[in-house]
C-alpha cells in the first residue's frame, strides 16, 4: 500500500518537477531575448550637443520607454570592429555610421508604438529593432512559462488526491481501531499523528525519485548540449544553484503533499463517527 | 448526574427514534432499560455516548450537554464515560494487558500508571492469568470482562453497557453482572445497561426503564420484568 502510494506521489512530482524545469528555462530564454531587445535610434549626422539632450528628454518622455543610453558613432564602429574583426578597422578614417541612442523599452509588448513613436521624432533618421517575428516568439513563451505553472500546480492537486486516496484505503482496514480509539477518548491529533507521520515520509520518499531523476537527466543534458540549444539565446540555466533550490522546494512540496492528503484522508475517516 | 428532558430523536426511516424522554439517573445508580428491538434503546446509549445528537431535548451528563459537544471536544467528554458492546471491540492484535492499556496509552497516562492500573483492574476482572493471551484464545464471557476492564481503566464516573450479555451463557452472564455490581459498589460508578435478558432482570432486581416505540412506558424503581 506504501509502495503504491510512493510511486503515485513520485509521478506527479516527476511530472510537475519536469514540467516547471522546463518552465524555468523558458523563462530564462525569454529574459535573454528581452535583455537584447532595445530599440536602436540612429540619430541625424551634424545633430548640435543641445538638441541631442533635447531629443533624449523627447525620447525619455514616452511611455514605455526604460532607459535611454548614448553611444557614439565611433563606439559603435568599436563595437562593430570587436564583433567582426579588424576589416571593418578601415572605416575608422571616414566612419559612415550614426551616433545612435540604445532605447530599452518596458512592457515589451509596446515596442511597435514606442518604435512609431520615436522614429516621427525631429533629428531620427530611422528606428531598428528585431522586427515582429521577436515579439511573437516573446508572446509564444510567455504563454509557455504561464501554462507550465499552471500545469505544475495542477498536478499538485493531483498529488493531494492520489495521497489521500492511497491513505483512505490504509486507512480502512484499520477502521476499527480508530472507531475504538474515538470510543475510549482519544484526541483526534492523537488519531491523526501516526497517519500524517506516514504521510511525511510517502511525501519524502515520494520526493527522492523523481529529484534523483530529473537532476541528473537536467545536468547531464547540460553538459552533452554545451548548456545552450541552438545560439546564445537559448541558452540553459546551469544546474547549479538552480537544481539544489527545484530539489529542497520539491522536497517541501512532497512532504506537504503527504501531509495533507493524509491528513484530509484520517479526517474523514474520523468524522464518519461522531 | 444524568439527566434528558423532552428528548427526541428521529430517523429518516422514522425507526429507532425517542419520543420526548425525561429521565434523570442519580449518581451511583444502577439501571436497566429494556425493551423490544426497535424501541430505541440503542438510540438512547449512542445519545449518552455522543454517537448521536439528539433532534429536540437536551442531555446532560455530570453537567455537559452533550448534544452541543463539537467533534472534537468528545473525546473529553468520552473520558468520563465508559462503553461496554456486545460485540466486545477488542484490537484483535493486542494482548488483553495491551488493550486494557491501550485505553490508557490513548489518554495520555504514565507507563508507571498504566502498569499499576491495568494490574488493578486485571485483579477486578479476574483475569490476571490471561494478561498476555490475545483476545481470540479467550472465551465470550472472558472477551466481555476484558472489554468491562478496558472500560473502567480511567474511572469513568459512568459505565453503559450496551447488552453486555447479549452473547453468553446464563452462567457467564452472572459471572458479568456480578462484576457490574461490584465496579457500581466499589467506584460508585452509575451503570446504566441495556438488555432484553429478563432472567438477568429479575434475578439482579434494579431500577427498570421500559422503552416501547420511543417512549418511556415504565420506569420502575423496584425492578424485574414480573413486577412490571
Amino acid at each position: 500500500m506504501t509502495v503504491s502510494a510512493i510511486l503515485s506521489v513520485a509521478i506527479a512530482l516527476l511530472l510537475s518537477m519536469a514540467m516547471f524545469m522546463v518552465t524555468i528555462n523558458v523563462s530564462k530564454m525569454t529574459q535573454n531575448i528581452e535583455g537584447q531587445l532595445e530599440l536602436q535610434v540612429s540619430l541625424s549626422p551634424g545633430l548640435s550637443d543641445d538638441k541631442k539632450e533635447s531629443l533624449e528628454k523627447e525620447i525619455q518622455s514616452v511611455s514605455g520607454v526604460g532607459s535611454v543610453t548614448f553611444s557614439s558613432k565611433n563606439q559603435e564602429l568599436d563595437k562593430l570592429i570587436s564583433e567582426n574583426g579588424e576589416m571593418f578597422a578601415r572605416y575608422k578614417d571616414a566612419n559612415p555610421l550614426y551616433d545612435i541612442y540604445l532605447v530599452e523599452v518596458n512592457p515589451l509588448n509596446t515596442l511597435e508604438d514606442v518604435s512609431d513613436t520615436i522614429s516621427t521624432m525631429d533629428g531620427v533618421v530611422e528606428v531598428n529593432y528585431g522586427g515582429g517575428a521577436i515579439t511573437r516568439i516573446i508572446d509564444v513563451f510567455s504563454s509557455a512559462r504561464l501554462g507550465g505553472l499552471l500545469i505544475t500546480v495542477g498536478l499538485m492537486f493531483l498529488g493531494v488526491f492520489l495521497i489521500r486516496n492511497t491513505i483512505t484505503m490504509t486507512i480502512s482496514t484499520r477502521e476499527d481501531e480508530i472507531s475504538i480509539m474515538r470510543t475510549v477518548g482519544a484526541y483526534n491529533f492523537y488519531i491523526q499523528m501516526p497517519f500524517i507521520l506516514e504521510g511525511i515520509s510517502i511525501g519524502f520518499y515520494g520526493a527522492l525519485i523523481p529529484t534523483v531523476l530529473v537532476s541528473s537527466v537536467y545536468s547531464w543534458l547540460y553538459y552533452e548540449s554545451g548548456g545552450k540549444l541552438v545560439s546564445d539565446i537559448f541558452s540553459m540555466v546551469p544546474p547549479w544553484p538552480m537544481l539544489g533550490y527545484v530539489v529542497a522546494g520539491v522536497f517541501a512540496v512532497g512532504i506537504i503533499l503527504g501531509m495533507s492528503g493524509s491528513w484530509l484522508a484520517v479526517r474523514k475517516q474520523i468524522r464518519k463517527v461522531r | 448526574m444524568i439527566s434528558l428532558s423532552h428528548v427526541s430523536k428521529l430517523f429518516p426511516k422514522g425507526v429507532h427514534a425517542l419520543n420526548h424522554v425525561d429521565l434523570n439517573i442519580d449518581d451511583g445508580e444502577f439501571v436497566y432499560v429494556i425493551g423490544a428491538t426497535g424501541s430505541g434503546k440503542s438510540t438512547l446509549v449512542r445519545i449518552l455516548n455522543a454517537e448521536e445528537v439528539p433532534d429536540t431535548g437536551t442531555v446532560l451528563v455530570n453537567g455537559i450537554d452533550v448534544g452541543k459537544l463539537k467533534h472534537r471536544k468528545i473525546p473529553k467528554y468520552r473520558r468520563q464515560i465508559g462503553c461496554i458492546f456486545q460485540d466486545y471491540r477488542l484490537l484483535p492484535s493486542l494482548t488483553v494487558y495491551e488493550n486494557i492499556a491501550f485505553a490508557m496509552e490513548v489518554v495520555g497516562a504514565s507507563r508507571k500508571e498504566i502498569k499499576q492500573r491495568v494490574a488493578e483492574v486485571l485483579d477486578l476482572v479476574d483475569l490476571k492469568e490471561k494478561a498476555r493471551s490475545y483476545p481470540d484464545e479467550l472465551s465470550g464471557g472472558q472477551q466481555q470482562r476484558v472489554t468491562i476492564g478496558r472500560a473502567i481503566a480511567n474511572h469513568p464516573s459512568v459505565l453503559i453497557a450496551d447488552e453486555p450479555t447479549g452473547n453468553l451463557d446464563p452462567e457467564k452472564s452472572r459471572e458479568i453482572m456480578d462484576l457490574l455490581e461490584k465496579i457500581n459498589q466499589t467506584y460508585g460508578t452509575t451503570i446504566i445497561m441495556v438488555t432484553h435478558d429478563s432472567t438477568i432482570v429479575d434475578e439482579y432486581k434494579k431500577r427498570t426503564i421500559m422503552l416501547e416505540g420511543g417512549f418511556v412506558v415504565h420506569d420502575f424503581a423496584k425492578g424485574g420484568y414480573k413486577s412490571l
